[in-house]
């Protein structure tokens, strides 16, 4: 699994509402809420569905910013085909 | 609940220990780090965990290592720490330690796991042997190293011995400075040939010529932190959401923490930027330069400038109004560019005069032009009038890419230095870069054509006698007579010249490194021989790449290189800010460092030359390179990097060379550096003013923003340039204290939170009066609308590496031409229709959207220059700045029918 953890600012009065949007998305954890800021983990089978899930935030009302922490792909497929070829 | 998390969270030792003692899953261990370093990162105290080299953290466990880097895409330059497992890259984190992004990426970072692995990654030298295949994918052929070099070194000697000026060299923002350095020193030096110029041309040119034609140095005086402290922001043309995302977000952090933070947009279109924006300003396009003088008319004739800054701190010019626009052959050597050029076709005047020449801008005339209404206009003057307000502008390719985009960086900095908001804390005019080390490889290391190390100038004898010394050149080896020896005393061709040349067969050999003109030059249709200019298929052209780009379809050579973290490489960002990234992987094949492809193409075509009696190559290479064993004296990239790295520091630290040292202290005329008329003019180089550290300092500060000063054994960056406080602060107190401005008691005059424009002759910088003028193109009932070209998210540029990743080019996959749906009505054309987008220039077909990305007003279109098969630039006219030479990408005249 790719697992990815994420910062994601909100407008401050809609910290709640984006966290809970969040943790509606399949394979999205919410971990935890710090001003305006919501703290996400993301586990996906590849870098680019990880990518895709993270990129998918902007869509929900409240999210002002994306930001990437950390991002482990050890065990992504693609990455391990690729590096054998 | 929030605190509660944030106690919970463990130090690093015991998340460790916890994984290892309980077996946790690999997995597991994983998430937990991950959580940990999120949670911290928002809290701001991610630094402790990561456990960068070595010392211990939830990264670099077990086998794996943890390497410093910066991210490769854009020139936000972001600190990254890669974490290396089995030869590959397995992860990567934001650099907490690297002020630049503190710990958080954009979504660009996840490119980073993939643009190392993507397909198609070159691994072999390729040669073309039927030149009838060029202008196509087919006709490469695999070779070897030897082959490719040879033919490479026998094809730049031949056209070097018969006429140089019909050979050169495309450099780039995209590699770092040790091979931006010895590039320009090869082709400067060793061929004595000027013709070298960066892609940085088509992106920053504007930007820098302002810096020196303001200042007399380039690159900001402000850093990122202003970013955290201004009351105001303003976007001048700057899609800053989708093209500095990390930048953006340290926006719009500034304003939910603040809410009388305001952020004002102004544009020709609206963007993501716009949508967060307190209040968005569509201008006509090119109007951009009434509004700033609309701005500065108010603050004048109200008297709402801030006089005594004013009084200190600027001096005030005009210059030459009627430059034209260039587009003929040769349009440069007209004696109308002569005369707009020579002496910078600038003149001093009184502030009185200045002020009636601003006089024309009134609100009416300005609103009129501009289609920005009255009451807006004025409310943004009103910003620059508040005393109180830190007001902070930024800026990239919509005043850069523009036909007087040097004038639109001068009136800039025009009225905020005519209000007095400048290199303070949360205050200044802020220049954007988009390349990755565009700054600090392009601009800083003299991949120009008209510039050496350290902004230093080729037309100066003073610059060209410190380079030699630096070099290990003879006296006047680099030129001292224009008839018998003119070396490289007259600037080469910029880029737009070179393929303009290269288009008419006036270029014969043509190497580019790490930029794809077949995809991002203006005029495609110009200079990919598909008009009547056929010489491109004529040239030979060497390509230095990563991945298959259109250029390679015409190259005669192409040489794989390592990219990004499989070599060492050093990175200077838009923030004045040096960092490292570590050579952490191996490249895939047979893909070499650039560094070694070009040493060894030098040590072929420099064999038997000689400079003052020695061994050309040695005189120039021969402290990194083995001639004999034919590769570097030393394995280790880093020792290399270090060798070159405090070769070219000596540029900015002249004391480290004695001789060095008396230039740059105008120790008399003992150098044969005079004037015409036989008198000694002191160079003031003030060389210390862009200073840099040691090479080891750079890794472990993760980066530092020069000058940067050793202060009791420690080495200190400057945030805020020509500031008066204290170094430690971030201040430019051994700046100021070494060159600034002194009473006749020898004492310094500024004082803690004055500043001091001490890299000026006069102490003051150039308040120059840069009328509006229309576009090049206007549009007419034959070609009605403006097209405005841009980078969007997703891909990078011309797409060469981000279009590799799957996902990224199924999130956006086409590029579309956004459209106002009240045009498609009047057109007939609907959300989905091809059309032909067809300029005085060429044509294209493209898809329209009326839900783009951006959402342009009526008579203007908007379609971005990633996508191959929809090739935009074969239409965008290539009319370029004339005293930048950076094509305006922003305002060709299009038509739009069905396709």
């Amino acid at each position: 699994m790719v697992i990815s953890s994420l910062v994601i600012e909100a407008i401050p009065d809609q910290v709640d509402s984006v966290a809970a949007e969040l943790a509606k998305i399949d394979n999205v954890e919410v971990h935890s809420t710090q001003d305006y800021k919501v703290v996400v983990l993301v586990e996906a089978e590849t870098v680019d569905a990880s990518h895709a899930i993270a990129s998918s935030f902007i869509n929900i009302e409240g999210v002002t910013g994306i930001n990437l922490v950390y991002t482990n792909f050890e065990d992504d497929p693609d990455i391990i085909e690729a590096v054998s070829q | 609940m929030v605190e509660k998390m944030l106690n919970e969270v463990p130090d690093s030792t015991s998340i460790v220990s916890e994984a290892v003692n309980s077996e946790l899953s690999r997995r597991s261990f994983v998430k937990a780090t991950a959580a940990t370093l999120a949670v911290a990162a928002a809290a701001g105290t991610l630094s402790s965990l990561v456990g960068c080299g070595g010392q211990g953290g939830v990264l670099g466990v077990g086998n794996s290592k943890v390497y410093t880097s910066v991210c490769r895409f854009c020139g936000c330059g972001c600190g990254v720490l890669c974490e290396v497992a089995g030869g590959r890259l397995v992860s990567v984190t934001g650099d907490p330690d690297n002020a630049s992004n503190k710990g958080l990426n954009c979504v660009k970072g996840y490119y980073l796991a993939k643009v190392l692995y993507g397909k198609d990654r070159l691994t072999k030298p390729l040669i073309r042997k039927d030149k009838a295949t060029k202008g196509t994918d087919s006709g490469l052929t695999e070779a070897s190293w030897d082959e490719a070099l040879d033919l490479v070194a026998e094809k730049l000697k031949a056209v070097w011995k018969e006429d140089k000026s019909r050979l050169a060299f495309w450099a780039s923002g995209q590699q770092p400075i040790v091979e931006g350095y010895l590039t320009a020193k090869f082709w400067k030096a060793g061929l004595l040939s000027n013709n070298i110029d960066p892609n940085a041309r088509l992106c920053m040119a504007s930007a820098v010529v302002a810096f020196m034609n303001v200042f007399q140095t380039d690159e900001p005086a402000g850093c990122y932190e202003d970013l955290d402290l201004a009351d105001v922001f303003i976007t001048w043309g700057a899609n800053m959401a989708e093209a500095h995302p990390v930048l953006y977000s340290r926006l719009t952090a500034r304003k939910l923490n603040d809410s009388n933070v305001k952020h004002y947009d102004l544009g020709t279109i609206k963007t993501r930027t716009s949508a967060s924006a307190n209040k968005t300003m569509l201008f006509k396009p090119g109007t951009d330069n009434a509004i700033a003088n609309c701005i500065a008319n108010y603050l004048v004739s109200e008297e709402k400038y801030d006089k005594k800054f004013v009084e200190a701190h600027c001096q005030f010019k005009a210059g030459t109004e009627d430059l034209g626009n260039a587009y003929e052959d040769g349009w440069d050597a007209t004696d109308k560019l002569q005369e707009a050029t020579g002496n910078d076709g600038v003149w001093g005047i009184e502030f009185s005069e200045y002020a009636d020449m601003l006089k024309k801008y009134t609100f009416k005339y300005t609103s009129e032009l501009s289609g920005v209404s009255e009451a807006d206009l004025k409310e943004l003057a009103e910003v620059f009038a508040d005393k109180n307000k830190k007001v902070m502008s930024l800026w990239t390719m919509g005043v850069n890419q523009h036909n007087r985009g040097t004038w639109m960086n001068h009136n800039i900095y025009n009225i905020h230095l005519l209000s007095g908001k400048f290199a303070q804390p949360g205050c200044g005019p802020f220049s954007l870069t988009g390349q990755p080390t565009a700054c600090g490889t392009a601009r800083e290391v003299g991949t120009f054509a008209h510039r050496l190390p350290a902004d230093l100038l080729v037309a100066n004898g003073q610059h060209r006698r410190y380079t030699e010394v630096l070099w290990g050149l003879p006296s006047g080896y680099l030129g001292d007579d224009e008839e018998k020896n003119p070396g490289i005393m007259k600037p080469g061709k910029h880029t737009i010249k070179i393929f303009r040349d290269l288009s008419n067969g006036d270029i014969d050999f043509l190497w580019s490194a790490h930029n794809n003109w077949a995809g991002s030059l203006p005029n495609l249709t110009r200079f990919l021989g598909k008009g009547e200019k056929k010489g491109i298929m004529d040239a030979f052209i060497v390509v230095s790449e990563v991945y298959p780009t259109l250029s390679c379809d015409y190259a005669d050579v192409v040489f794989p290189a390592a990219m990004w973290i499989e070599r060492e490489g050093q990175f200077g960002n838009a923030e004045r800010r040096t960092a490292i990234f570590e050579k952490a992987v191996d490249p895939p094949g047979d893909a070499k460092w650039d560094a070694w492809i070009l040493m060894q193409v030098a040590q072929r075509v420099l064999d038997g030359e000689v400079i003052g009696g020695n061994d050309s190559f040695d005189t120039l290479f021969g402290t990194i390179w083995d001639k004999d064993k034919k590769d570097f004296i030393n394995e280790s990239q880093r020792e290399i990097s270090k060798i070159v790295w405090e070769e070219y520091r000596t540029f900015t630290n002249p004391t480290m060379n004695p001789t060095a040292d008396d230039i740059n202290n105008d120790v008399g005329d003992k150098f044969g550096v005079t004037a015409d008329d036989g008198t000694y003019t002191p160079a003031k180089l003030k060389l210390f003013a862009k200073q840099m550290a040691p090479y080891d300092e750079y890794l472990s500060n993760h980066g530092l923003t020069w000058p940067v000063r050793e202060v009791d054994g420690k080495w200190l960056g400057t945030k805020w340039r020509f500031a008066a406080g204290k170094q430690e602060d971030g201040f430019d107190e051994y700046g100021i204290a070494q060159y600034g401005q002194k009473d006749d008691a020898g004492k310094l005059i500024s004082k803690p939170g004055n500043i001091d424009l001490y890299k000026t002759a006069k102490y003051k910088a150039s308040v120059t009066f840069r009328p509006y003028e229309p576009p090049a193109e206007n549009p007419d009932a034959e070609y009605p609308f403006w097209f405005c070209t841009g980078r969007l998210l997703e891909h990078w540029h011309t797409g060469s590496m981000t279009r590799v990743v799957p996902e990224l080019d199924r999130a956006l996959p086409e590029a579309l031409l956004d459209m106002n749906a009240a045009d498609c009505e009047k057109l007939g054309v609907k959300d989905g229709d091809m059309v032909t987008v067809k300029s005085r220039h060429g044509e294209f077909n493209i898809r329209v959207s009326t839900a783009g990305r951006t959402a342009p007003p009526a008579g203007v279109v908007f379609a971005p220059f990633f996508a191959k098969e929809t090739l935009i630039n074969l239409a965008v006219h290539d009319y370029y700045d004339p005293l930048s030479k950076e094509p305006d990408y922003k305002k060709t005249c299009v038509s739009i029918t069905k396709a």
